[in-house]
């Protein structure tokens, strides 16, 4: 399974009620092309860097939800015909969470063999660079 | 001119081998280790992209490369979501 987030910004003009009803009407969306939400936030509404459609501010909503990747295409249509949608990205996160994941594994590791080489001064304490030269996991 | 906007200064670190005298920074990220940058986060990437609101090189900012890397791809993703002016005048 992959990891998307989807972030979208609703038009100004539309009420809070109708707001929380058109979240739901893209929840319902991700539901039918078959992906499972996991997270939904409504950011709020907030002033946009620049003029979209002329309106210089809009609700921000947030999902995360994971999938196969197939119906990104669909759901990516979808909010592109949706004149309540001004802007929309969905991206994928698993990877960078992955990376993410990998570069704090990697910064332990690091630390680690630091603790190591300070607590055996005697060894290895004098030739300070000894850390870098094996990057092997 | 894009003012070179430094953040503040390091803090020692405390448990490393034998201290070199250094002259470069380390990067920003790395020392808050920080291993995600992300488009949503608006006042991290307001500090990278002073006045024109163009995207501070690497030479000004000292970020290391790999962050530099996915700070350019979050502010570009924010400037698409209207996070982020395109333009400032």
């Amino acid at each position: 399974m992959r990891k998307y987030e989807l972030l979208f910004i609703v038009r100004p003009t539309l009420s809070d009620q109708e707001v929380a009803a058109f979240i739901e009407q893209v929840k319902g969306h991700i539901g039918n092309v078959g992906a499972t939400i996991t997270q939904v936030q409504n950011l709020g509404r907030r002033q946009l860097a620049y003029e979209i459609d002329h309106v210089r501010e809009g609700t921000y909503v947030l999902m995360h939800f994971e999938g196969s990747g197939v119906e990104i295409a669909e759901l990516d249509r979808r909010l592109r015909v949706s004149d309540a949608v001004l802007r929309h990205i969905i991206i994928r996160i698993d990877e960078e969470l992955k990376r993410a994941e990998r570069m704090k594994r990697r910064r332990q590791r690091k630390a680690a063999r630091r603790a190591r080489a300070a607590s055996r001064p005697t060894r290895e304490g004098a030739k300070g660079k000894g850390g870098s030269g094996e990057e092997k996991s | 001119m894009a003012a070179a906007e430094n953040v503040s200064a390091s803090p020692t670190t405390s448990a490393s081998p034998p201290q070199r005298v250094r002259r470069r920074r380390e990067c920003r990220f790395c020392r808050e280790k920080i291993d995600l940058i992300d488009y949503k986060d608006v006042e991290t990437l307001k500090a990278f992209t002073p006045e024109r609101g163009k995207i501070m090189p690497r030479r000004l900012s000292g970020v290391c490369a790999p962050h530099q890397r996915m700070l350019t791809r979050a502010v570009k993703r924010a400037r698409n979501m209207a996070l982020l002016p395109y333009v400032t005048d």
